[in-house]
């Protein structure tokens, strides 16, 4: 008699093809074999199969830890295997089976896990392949048979692999013991090993510290063991590695200017050697460093913004930096808009469209354009394409084809066919990705919101590829041009300051006389929009007057890394202080901002740098009267918060600031006056009626479709010097 | 071989010259490709050839494209045979071997997978075999130098063998390529420009190459526009149809029981294709009574890996069942014969268009059989088809034109007459594929042996 093989079907998802299951159901019943179905899916996707189905997934009665377990599985696959292995019918079936199939990719995983536990059944993917298995099975049974008697207990590969990570777990700890460490320090041969020895072991060594949180000793580790190895490629990669972790842990790397050199250097050498991946991704480690967040982001002051010409030196010297970021141009100039049919304006972005979604809308709706939106992150191939920006370095550097110059073009190439002028939303990935390719008679215009310029994509940028580069606000594009002055050379792109495209209309509402006494401010999350100055404001406030308090809206602040980490614990505790009394109220993240703001009388802006601050803007359109740091990063420039807004809103420091929200709410006919006239300066600047002409001039240029405009009148971009509040306020 | 002829080395009287022939998806490959691979090998033993055949050993083609025992039957004896232990991780379907990450995320897996291979050789998936692949002919040369490399594509990975053996050897080379790399036969029009890292090697391989074969005069004129420096060593050598796999008999067919309409063929058209065609199947049924008592039997593979038999194309068909289609699984290539000698009609389902001719269509005419075309207008086989007397016409994949184009073929297959079927045949003839290929490789050979 044959012997009857049992199978175990697994099904992450419910069947895309429930006939083939179906079929294939007959053709196992037609071999003799017994059929057990588990379903990660409710009965009410079930098949209708004539087999024993089980159900599984979540347990109804799991703890808190089970459900964090599950949340840190990222993949589907590990998640339907999670709640597998708990079941303990679909165990048993597991243990039992000759043939375990996955039906689809989330069953996979499991699969492959029941099959270490259970190392005399086949472990198949697919149901040709399952009834493959069990015709092999059949046909030679007693083979078979003597096989599986071999097979129990756990494979000595799993068994080596578990006794490897062991034995390298506790090496690893050893190691990096007190005792380990000067060891490994001071008597391992260093300079006599490889290069890719030492730097595969100090990794290994560097993850278990950093992961233990001895981030001293993983910095001492990679600075020492980079003074020793002989490998400078090794060498430069310890360096920015132990100031990319002197990062991790708050603190300003000791030698960020060596380190950056040293991986420049390499990066040059590899270079001229005609090694043109690896110069890239050396170029990307050293980058990496010099544009950390860290260093820009999450700190009140950023050397990039200081000095950028003595910050970024190290990349200036470079050779490699040098060819990438020759002009390569363009064979021809953007052809003007055609005339006999609509224009094509192609949007690109990567996953952010809160600023283009107004403009996008706006041109669709728009007789005599075409649009298309492209999100990059929604396209697998371009957001592969988008992913590493070594393969875009390395695709200049090696001056001949790569694969990766063969998936752009093939990309690109419908999308330059279609659009007559594309624009590209944040300078960063995707605008990068356009300026490999000549982009022929397409207009290509960029937009930098803020952020960009403290990153390494504009540094690597071919501009002469770009027509038009747009910014929301003149010290903005002051920074980018000193941050990087090929921008003002001859065959740079135009320049264009256009403020965010917003409703501010709306905002207009009453408020109530009780608003008159609060402060508010709209986004505080980030260390930039340093909220603790304007908690300072509020203390000096209320020491003349404990009316005063303050409502904070949006999203609390992250924790970032360890600076940031002591900033928000300073915060908190500012407003633990303060919250005793009542003074601050932190209303969160809203979707009615609108309704929000009608309890704000006063807007702040308490922010170390700003492009444009939307959310003081919609504050003062509220009828919120503005206080406004004088931004630091940019405060003593020619452009600054004291040039986009009116004089009088500007205040250099708390006591200031103090002043002022006194004043302006000395009595309640004050305040409502100026916060009127702040709601009409705002309208008349920025709301979009006004900023929509400023795009059509941008996108579609006269309206005779004739040549683009050259150059943008200064008068435009003026700086807001009338005062919408010119009469002093009286107390 | 032609009668008189005599290869050059013999009317010298010198020792036979030794091939390699670089055939991935040579037999037992139950691949389409294989027939014509089979053949080429046979010609150049009959053209006087040592012929050592390079390919991928059998168990790369489990969770592709199958096995078929009964295609080596045919296969010169004298062909020596080295395969090569190279699979497709993509097709892996035993979980055993994957690695704990790639069981995690196995579409992930792959998709990285490919891409990395794309470094290697520009070409997805098979630019993994290009190492093996050098050092095997390099290893073969070595063994027993070679006089004349024939190298076939797909995988295109093989110009890189090709190249390297042509470099360090100076082995002259003949690139079968069949429908050709930088034509995109699916989409038409160009698959990837000069300029890129697939348009250089083309470039470069073929500057080399002793001669270029293509399936269809359309290609070849791509090849000779693209490249006029090698227009003249450019050459179409059909696919044509096996002698074996016509019937011997033509079955009588039974207007009071049914007809059988048959397709036979690897199912890579796109599912809409097969939707359209099933749909017109359906139509037919319910206007024609004759269509209504008939089956349409689809053979063949469907489906690779964890999809075989288990994809879109497979649950078409199951649904279809009702409706009288019966899908019956791949046909050994010893059974091809039987199985159109069972059928009243054929159904001619092809994927893209004007440059693809496929060998499916000579094998089609040969049976003497009317022939329901679904495919796009324009296709390239309705110009091989124009002759064919037994044809419904093209009809594009309109579901009520395929339709009627159904109840066409349903009316000749039972008013044609033995005199029309023998015209029929007749005109079929002049595709077999020995004489397609017997004079380019006559050619092959006078050119390569001639200064020997």
């Amino acid at each position: 008699m044959r012997p009857v093989s049992k199978v175990l079907l697994i099904a992450g998802a419910p069947p895309a093809e429930p006939a083939v299951l179906e079929h294939a159901l007959g053709q196992f019943a037609q071999r003799g074999a017994h059929v057990d179905l588990a379903c990660y899916f409710g009965p009410e996707d079930a098949v209708a199969s004539t087999v024993p189905t089980l159900f599984f997934g979540p347990p109804a009665d799991h703890g808190p830890h089970f459900r964090r377990t599950a949340q840190r599985r990222r993949t589907k696959g590990g998640r339907v295997w999670l709640y597998a292995g708990h079941d303990a019918r679909l165990r048993r079936l597991a243990r039992a089976a000759h043939v375990l199939v996955a039906l689809d990719p989330d069953a996979v995983h499991t699969v492959w896990q029941f099959a270490q536990r259970n190392r005399r059944a086949d472990a198949r993917f697919g149901l040709a392949p399952a009834l493959r298995a069990v015709d092999e099975r059949a046909a030679r049974p007693f083979a078979r048979a003597l096989a599986d008697l071999c097979r129990v207990g756990p494979s000595w590969a799993v068994v080596r692999a578990a006794l490897k990570r062991r034995v390298k777990v506790a090496a690893v700890r050893a190691a990096v013991s007190t005792a380990g460490d000067v060891l490994c320090r001071g008597l391992l041969p260093v300079g006599r090993l490889p290069g890719r020895r030492v730097g595969s072991i100090a990794a290994t060594l560097h993850a278990e510290l950093v992961g233990t949180g001895r981030f001293d000793q993983a910095i001492r580790l990679d600075e020492e063991w980079a003074r020793r190895v002989a490998d400078p490629r090794v060498a430069a990669r310890l360096r920015c590695r132990a100031g990319q972790t002197q990062l991790r842990a708050g603190r300003a790397p000791r030698d960020l200017d060596g380190a950056l050199s040293a991986g420049v250097a390499v990066a040059d050498d590899l270079h001229r050697a005609g090694e043109a991946g690896r110069a890239a991704g050396m170029l990307v480690t050293a980058m990496n460093l010099a544009f950390h967040r860290g260093l820009h982001f999450d700190v009140l002051s950023s050397p990039l913004a200081a000095d950028p010409a003595r910050f970024l030196a190290p990349l200036r010297r470079s050779t490699a930096m040098a060819q990438l970021t020759a002009s390569r141009g363009r064979a021809r100039n953007a052809a003007p808009l055609p005339t006999d049919r609509p224009a094509r304006l192609l949007f690109v972005t990567r996953d952010n469209d809160y600023f283009l979604r107004r403009v996008v809308d706006h041109y669709a709706a728009e007789p005599g354009v075409e649009v298309r939106f492209h999100d990059i992150f929604t396209d697998e191939v371009a957001r592969r394409l988008t992913a590493d920006p070594a393969k875009m370095i390395q695709d200049v550097l090696s001056g001949e084809p790569t694969a990766y110059g063969d998936r752009l073009d093939e990309w690109l190439a419908p999308q330059l066919a279609w659009a007559d002028t594309v624009f590209v939303d944040w300078c960063l990935a995707p605008a990068a990705m356009m300026t490999l390719r000549d982009p022929g008679a397409v207009r290509v215009v960029v937009r930098l919101h803020s952020f960009e310029a403290f990153s390494l994509w504009p540094q690597i940028m071919d501009f002469t590829r770009v027509d038009d580069l747009v910014f929301v606000s003149d010290h903005l594009r002051d920074l980018t041009l000193d941050v990087v002055p090929r921008l003002r050379d001859a065959d740079a792109p135009r320049t264009w300051v256009i403020g965010n495209a917003m409703d501010l209309a709306g905002f207009r509402q009453p408020k109530a006389d009780a608003a008159r006494f609060t402060l508010g401010m709209v986004g505080f999350g980030s260390i930039a929009k340093d909220p603790r100055w304007a908690l300072d404001v509020l203390r000096l406030v209320r020491e003349r007057d404990p009316r005063y308090r303050m409502l904070l809206i949006g999203d609390a602040a992250n924790a970032g890394h360890s600076v940031a980490a002591g900033y928000r614990a300073a915060f908190e505790a500012d407003l633990a202080e303060l919250g005793r009394g009542g003074a601050v109220e932190v209303l969160g993240r809203t979707d009615d901002v609108v309704g929000a703001l009608t309890q704000v009388g006063v807007i702040v802006s308490s922010s170390v740098r700003e492009s444009f601050h939307c959310g003081l803007v919609e504050g003062a359109a509220s009828g919120a009267v503005p206080v406004v740091r004088d931004w630091p990063f940019f405060a003593g420039r020619a452009h600054g918060a004291r040039t986009l807004f009116p004089q009088p809103w500007v205040v250099g420091d708390p006591r200031a600031a103090a002043e002022r929200v006194l004043a302006v709410t000395a009595t309640e006919a004050t305040w409502r006056q100026l916060g009127e006239a702040a709601s009409a300066h705002v309208l008349s600047r920025w709301d979009w009626p006004v900023t929509r002409r400023e795009f059509d001039q941008l996108l579609l240029g006269d309206a005779d479709r004739g040549a683009w405009p050259m150059a943008v009148p200064d008068s435009r971009r003026a700086a807001g010097t009338v005062e919408p509040e010119a009469s002093s306020p009286t107390r | 071989m032609s009668p008189g002829w005599r290869p050059p080395w013999r009317r010298r009287g010198t020792a036979r010259p030794h091939a390699i022939y670089l055939a991935i998806g040579f037999p037992p490959a139950a691949k389409s490709c294989a027939y014509r691979m089979r053949e080429t090998a046979n010609q150049l033993c009959a053209a006087g050839w040592d012929v050592t055949v390079v390919t991928v050993c059998r168990r790369a083609w489990d969770d592709d494209s199958g096995l078929d025992l009964s295609l080596l039957d045919a296969v010169d004896p004298r062909v020596r045979v080295v395969e090569l232990p190279l699979v497709r991780a993509d097709l892996e379907t035993d979980i055993r071997r994957y690695s704990h990450e790639r069981s995690l995320r196995p579409r992930q897996w792959v998709e990285q997978w490919r891409e990395r291979s794309e470094e290697i050789f520009p070409e997805p998936i098979f630019a993994w075999w290009r190492d093996d692949l050098e050092r095997a002919l390099l290893r073969v040369h070595r063994r027993r130098p070679a006089d004349l490399l024939v190298t076939t594509c797909v995988p295109y990975v093989n110009l890189a063998a090709t190249w390297r053996l042509w470099e360090e050897h100076q082995v002259p080379y003949v690139v079968d390529f069949r429908d050709g790399w930088s034509v995109d036969v699916v989409g038409g029009g160009e698959a990837f420009p000069r300029e890129s890292v697939a348009g250089v090697w083309e470039q470069r391989v073929l500057a080399r190459a002793v001669a270029v074969w293509c399936v269809n005069d359309t290609i070849a004129a791509c090849y000779r526009e693209r490249y006029p420096d090698i227009a003249d060593r450019v050459r179409v050598v059909r696919n044509g149809y096996d002698a074996d796999s016509v019937p011997n008999t033509v079955r009588v067919p039974d207007p009071s029981a049914g007809l059988t309409y048959g397709y036979l063929g690897t199912t890579t058209f796109p599912t809409e294709t097969l939707e359209a065609t099933l749909t017109g199947w359906r139509l037919a049924r319910r206007a024609d009574p004759l269509v209504a008592r008939s089956r349409f039997e689809v053979r063949g593979h469907v489906g690779a890996a964890a999809l075989r038999e288990a994809n879109r194309h497979a649950q078409l068909l199951r649904e279809a069942a009702p409706h009288g289609v019966v899908f019956g699984g791949p046909v050994p290539k010893g059974d091809v014969a039987g199985c159109y000698g069972r059928w009243d009609a054929l159904v001619l389902i092809q994927r893209g268009g004007v440059h693809m001719t496929s060998g499916k269509v000579y094998e089609y005419m040969a049976a003497g059989l009317p022939v329901v075309s679904a495919h796009t207008s324009g296709h390239g086989v309705s110009a091989v088809l124009a002759g064919y007397p037994l044809w419904t016409g093209e009809t594009g994949l309109d579901p009520d034109r395929l339709a009627a184009a159904f109840a066409a073929a349903a009316k000749l297959a039972v008013s044609v007459s033995p005199a029309d079927r023998a015209a029929a045949v007749a005109y079929a003839r002049q595709f077999a594929r020995g004489p397609q290929l017997q004079p380019a490789v006559r050619d092959v050979t006078e050119l390569v042996t001639c200064g020997r």
